[in-house]
């Protein structure tokens, strides 16, 4: 198996953070990247979407967020009775899980492209919809701890949180935008959005990497337990992606992509809203997780596997 | 010239609590503030400022003796078992 080059990016920037290098990216740079990601995947989406018919995609959508209501009250009985976390971090991992992550989806592109396989352009309105009911779905089970505080920050609070944060607010106006200016009207700035793509991903691949560098050492601590739960839970969410693919008769492409994006955990949009929503929660076990275990083994062992058995199937 | 004098309160705290702080001055009707980004270590490990959830923020404000207790007992009584937190206060006169 020859592994994509971006990979390469993420491996290199763990090396940095394990032999201590003074290599650091701005964070301004990181912002900057994050920002361009987001928009380059909600403008290509737009552009595919303008081909379908939105209503035909409701019945479809709702399938595949009922799923992902369904992956996060998978997890936390797993991790509150198997692994025997407390109730308050049970729940913020379980949403970590249910949500998905952007970089994760985009690395699976990636791969498609390789391979020179095709998919449903509208799957990245999945990639919008599912980031935000694992979410709430983990607030609740929070909150139906027996000695759960009634200081805790409101709903309405926590639907902002969400709602505002720059990712759904980028994918959204990155879809709306490529949905009007169509396939003509996003020629122009394609070479921005389209050709760089790739080369941007690589660079906040190296970033990614010296983040989960120093995440995998402060988690050290935290047991085994996890380390499995981080290996086994996304296979499991990928076992339930493809089923949901073939359910919903996707290309070999497209259930790839979704079984990648079940596979995948949140990192960026969970963990902001858990610190706010459930302050109780632990925020090192949670992003240790999803960071420093989920995130490479998406990228090194996942979303090969998820493509080969894609691949064997059809 | 005549000096006024103030406490300035300095709170330390997760750059995720900037705008649940923000809204416990404008309740206690503290109307100026200074916020910077800021990075280091304390009792809770390093905060590397890497990106957003390890990054901490110093908040400044100037006020009497009164609002600063307040302030102080609010943001101990709701943030300080579950997030970092550090509050400081000193005295400062206003020159110009």
């Amino acid at each position: 198996m020859v592994l994509d080059p971006i990979v390469l990016f993420f491996l290199l920037g763990v090396i940095a953070g394990i032999v201590k290098s003074d290599l650091k990216m701005p964070s301004a740079l990181y912002e900057a990247l994050s920002i361009f990601l987001l928009l380059a995947i909600g403008l290509k989406g737009g552009v595919e979407l303008s081909k379908y018919n939105i209503l035909e995609l409701l019945p479809s959508s709702l399938v595949v967020i009922l799923v992902g209501v369904i992956i996060p009250l998978i997890a936390f009985p797993i991790l509150k009775f198997v692994g025997k976390l407390n109730h308050f971090d049970s729940a913020s991992i379980a949403a970590h899980y249910g949500s998905v992550s952007v970089v994760t989806y985009s690395v699976a592109l990636a791969a498609l492209a390789e391979r020179g396989m095709t998919h449903e352009g509208y799957i990245v309105i999945y990639l919008v919809l599912l980031e935000m009911p694992a979410i709430i779905v983990g607030v609740a089970l929070a909150r139906m701890a027996p000695n759960s505080s009634k200081k805790a920050a409101g709903w309405g609070k926590l639907m902002h949180e969400v709602f505002s944060g720059k990712s759904i607010l980028l994918l959204t106006g990155g879809l709306v935008i490529g949905w009007i200016a169509g396939e003509k009207g996003f020629a122009p700035i394609e070479p921005m959005f389209g050709g760089l793509f790739k080369g941007a991903l690589a660079l906040f691949l190296l970033e990614m990497g010296l983040v989960a560098a120093s995440r995998v050492a402060a988690f050290r601590s935290y047991g085994i337990f996890l380390v499995v739960f981080a290996m086994v839970m996304p296979l499991i969410s990928a076992a339930i992606g493809i089923f949901t693919g073939l359910m919903l008769s996707l290309s070999p492409g497209g259930i790839a992509l979704l079984a990648t994006l079940y596979a995948s955990a949140s990192y960026i949009a969970a963990p902001a809203a858990m610190r706010i929503a459930v302050p109780k929660a632990n925020p090192s076990l949670s992003i240790g997780a999803s960071l420093g275990v989920t995130f490479p083994f998406n990228l090194f062992v996942g979303i090969p596997l998820y493509f080969a058995i894609v691949e064997r199937f059809s | 010239m005549q000096v006024k004098s103030f406490r300035l309160v300095t709170v330390f705290c997760e750059a995720i609590l900037e705008s649940l702080v923000i809204t416990e001055l404008d309740e206690l009707g503290i109307v100026s503030y200074t916020v910077s980004d800021c990075r280091g270590r304390g009792t809770r490990g390093v905060r590397s400022g890497a990106w957003s959830l390890s990054s901490n923020i110093r908040i400044e404000v100037m006020c009497d003796e009164e609002v600063s207790e307040r302030l102080a007992s609010a943001l101990t009584q709701k943030y300080d078992k579950d997030y970092g937190l550090l509050i400081v206060a000193s005295n400062v006169d206003i020159l110009n």
